[in-house]
């Protein structure tokens, strides 16, 4: 009961504080996953990268299964609502002011702050995510370089124009079937 | 009544085809709900996810709020919003109560690790885009590279990181409206 009270507490300051979509509670999850013992960075990327394979918005998608994996079924759904609930009241709240708000020099003077920020937290994510994807240390360093070659691919890949609108799934496929080809992680 | 269920259903099958984060939603919206339903226009959608950007939260949820909202108020958001949750929250609880024991099978493993690299290239795309739109100055660019540093090399609060962010950018925009005048 403590779990899930803490649980749901937890993802509502996520989704409180997280800006610019999904992608920006991954921060926030990761520092959760420093804070407590509910998951382990390893697992934090496993579940980012089912996340993106199964349907649904990516944000909604991790907080199922970290809720899920904390908590099981009641741990799931409160963690999907709790997360969702600040940006369901801020937005219909703001759905009533938004004319008024556009221009407002104080409101945009805050966002002028808030997006560069917001990238930043999510670059370091990122950075974060490489060096576990591609680096792994027991005892001696190993580097996962047919990894390496297969990020740098597809962000190539994706760095054209035409290739950058197929859908999301055709690389996630991609990567799967490389992956078990060639057995990387490895 | 009729209303209430059609938003539930519509946005219902949005998220269910919808994959990855963000903006993938985009066209999905556009397609069903500007060009087939005309609950909202193209100029709404743009707007919605310049808002949707700078609020917290993830974007497809803002989204679905405010149409919702535009469409039958409070109880149209509340049914906008839950049909857009309900198709991921039975799929992925689905997914992982019977993937999960298999997580260690080493093909898995090899799949997983694909799938991870794939998601960095991913999320390095979706960097370059939010930078792009983020970082305009000099001032925004030393907030970028402020808050990258804090929060990989310290472990400061990311939410502490977001409203300090919020509180410069109002004291940027003054020192610079105050000096131009």
């Amino acid at each position: 009961m403590m779990t899930l009270m803490q649980l749901g507490a937890e993802f509502f300051c996520i989704g409180l504080f997280s800006i610019g979509g999904g992608m920006a509670t991954v921060p926030f999850l990761m520092s959760l996953s420093e804070r407590t013992s509910w998951f382990s960075l390893q697992e934090l990327s496993n579940v980012i990268a089912i996340a993106e394979a199964t349907p649904g918005p990516i944000g909604v998608n991790m907080s199922t299964y970290l809720g899920y994996h904390i908590a099981g079924i009641p741990g799931a759904v409160l963690a999907t609502l709790f997360l969702t609930l600040p940006s369901f009241i801020i937005i219909f709240l703001l759905a009533q002011l938004i004319g008024k708000l556009r221009g407002n020099q104080t409101f945009e003077s805050v966002f002028y702050g808030l997006r560069p920020a917001s990238v930043g937290l999510i670059s370091s994510v990122l950075l974060s995510l490489c060096i576990a994807t591609f680096f792994t240390q027991n005892g001696s360093i190993m580097i996962h370089w047919k990894s390496i070659a297969l990020f740098l691919f597809i962000s190539m890949c994706l760095l054209l124009p035409k290739v950058r609108r197929l859908p999301i799934p055709i690389f996630l496929l991609l990567a799967v079937i490389t992956g078990i080809i060639f057995h990387l992680g490895s | 009544m009729h209303q209430n269920l059609d938003l539930f259903l519509s946005l219902a099958k949005i998220s269910a085809s919808c994959f990855g984060g963000g903006y993938a939603i985009v066209p999905l919206l556009q397609r069903d709900l500007v060009e087939k339903k005309g609950w909202i226009t193209s100029d709404d959608l743009s707007e919605i996810f310049s808002i949707a950007q700078c609020t917290p939260g993830v974007i497809a949820v803002n989204a679905a709020t405010y149409v919702g909202v535009r469409v039958n108020g409070g109880l149209g958001a509340v049914c906008a919003t839950l049909g857009l949750l309900t198709p991921p929250l039975c799929i992925v609880t689905l997914v992982a109560a019977f993937f999960w024991p298999y997580l260690s099978n080493p093909w898995v493993q090899h799949a997983l690790a694909g799938l991870q690299a794939c998601v960095c290239a991913l999320i390095l795309q979706s960097v370059i885009t939010l930078f792009r739109s983020a970082v305009l100055d000099a001032p925004s660019l030393i907030l970028y590279l402020a808050a990258l540093l804090l929060s990989f090399f310290t472990s400061i609060s990311p939410a502490f990181l977001v409203i300090a962010a919020g509180l410069l950018g109002i004291a940027i925009c003054r020192w610079r409206g105050g000096k131009s005048k």
